[in-house]
């Protein structure tokens, strides 16, 4: 234990408790600061941006009004999925069986926020344009023990109207492989039909350039 | 003053708890310098994650890297443990900030994820914005190394034996999870070990 003294002369206790007195109450104006202009910004949810681009909505409808006016960059090739542990809720086993596809992968885990509030808009763009041709598969790459429970991963889907493939990657060798030393929940990637990734974003907001982007490689083709 | 806000706001997610539990170690351990614990895990904090967001050559600690961190941690839970002062407050407050930002895994919302889809090079410019996220998300820390001086009673509980043993062993905890790549799973017991003291 505490063997040997302070190094310097402690300040007086009055200057010391008005010091501690302080602090605490510029923590307390802060904090307060940060519940009004949240507050003061809507929803009560931190998203304070001032485009509708970010708030996590209830229900999101997917009408970008965003279109490329060039073709979106080829980034670089997807990478392999590494040693998962099974899908679910899908017809596919790989991510092979999509060549030729343009799909969405999303990197989230079940017990995180801002991946919950990404999925309204992901169910938008699915719902408008699943029918011509896109899928999305969703990577669980769990951060805590209790996120690694697939009866606990199955409700987390329903509860969050997750109804595209979830691939489970409880290990995460696939969101270390994907996102190499840059590691964050959400991560979002468009691959083009060639296996090429064309867009990349790292948590939430900027749906209506995910959906422009999607849009064009639908459109256009890789 | 969004980001700020957001990261206050981001304080109370599982996510964060990664950054911000290591800060108990420096801050309790410490006792009265306490607030040189908190500034330079805040200071060491931004700078670590701002490279882990932006420098391609910073790669995530595993192996010899990750044990020699746990005993860097352990060594250091273990001086704070038997010295006060503010040298030792100050480096311990660092060595913890450093680590836990560079283990941390952040949940991104729409700030954050500003600051880092544009942060793909060592960009200066954006060390400050870091550090404005780091010191929202470590900011219950503050509160708590200053109630001690603003209410005195409760030093004695600050440095009572117990306390300083319970932060001696969560810095030894946290230097195995570490050192033996369990670090998230400690965290996460730590959070449902208080969401069932609450």
């Amino acid at each position: 234990m505490s063997n040997q003294q302070p190094d310097s002369p402690p300040p007086s206790p009055g200057t010391s408790r008005r010091a501690g007195l302080a602090a605490m109450g510029l923590f307390a104006l802060l904090l307060a600061g940060a519940v009004g202009w949240s507050v003061a910004s809507g929803d009560g949810e931190p998203v304070i941006a001032a485009s509708n681009d970010t708030a996590e909505p209830a229900t999101a409808t997917a009408t970008t009004q965003t279109i490329l006016s060039e073709a979106p960059e080829v980034l670089r090739p997807r990478p392999e999925l590494l040693e998962n542990d099974g899908w679910l809720q899908s017809p596919y086993s790989s991510l092979e069986e999509l060549d030729g596809q343009v799909y969405i992968v999303e990197f989230w885990t079940f017990g995180c926020f801002n991946c919950r509030a990404v999925k309204p808009h992901l169910r938008a763009i699915y719902d408008t344009y699943r029918d011509d041709g896109l899928e999305i598969i969703g990577i669980h790459a769990p951060e805590f023990e209790f996120e690694k429970d697939v009866e606990a991963i199955k409700q987390a889907a329903a509860d969050q109207n997750v109804n595209w493939p979830i691939v489970l990657d409880t290990n995460k060798k696939s969101f270390r492989h994907w996102q190499e030393d840059r590691r964050f929940w959400p991560r979002t990637y468009v691959v083009d039909q060639n296996g090429d990734i064309r867009y990349d974003h790292i948590g939430e907001g900027a749906y209506d350039e995910l959906e422009a982007t999607v849009a064009w490689l639908l459109e256009n083709g890789a | 003053m969004d980001l700020l806000v957001e990261a206050l706001w981001s304080v109370r997610l599982p996510c964060t708890l990664a950054l911000l539990i290591p800060g108990f170690v420096p801050t309790v351990g410490a006792r009265s310098f306490a607030p040189w614990a908190v500034g330079s895990y805040i200071a060491a904090g931004s700078v670590v994650f701002w490279l882990n967001a932006t420098a391609q050559w910073f790669a995530y600690p595993d192996g010899w890297v990750a044990i020699a961190l746990g005993g860097v941690l352990a060594g250091m839970s273990a001086v704070l443990w038997k010295m006060e002062n503010a040298a030792v407050a100050s480096v311990a407050g660092a060595v913890f900030g450093a680590v836990s930002a560079w283990l941390w895994l952040p949940c991104v919302g729409s700030e954050l994820g500003t600051l880092l889809n544009r942060a793909t090079e060592e960009n200066l410019v954006l060390l400050p914005r870091f550090a404005v996220y780091v010191f929202g998300v470590a900011s219950p820390l503050v509160p708590l190394a200053a109630a001690p001086f603003a209410w005195p009673k409760l030093v004695r509980h600050r440095d009572a034996r117990v306390t300083q043993h319970v932060v001696f062993a969560l810095g030894l905890l946290l230097a195995v999870g570490v050192a033996f790549g369990y670090y998230e799973d400690v965290v996460g017991t730590l959070r449902r070990w208080s969401l069932q003291l609450l």
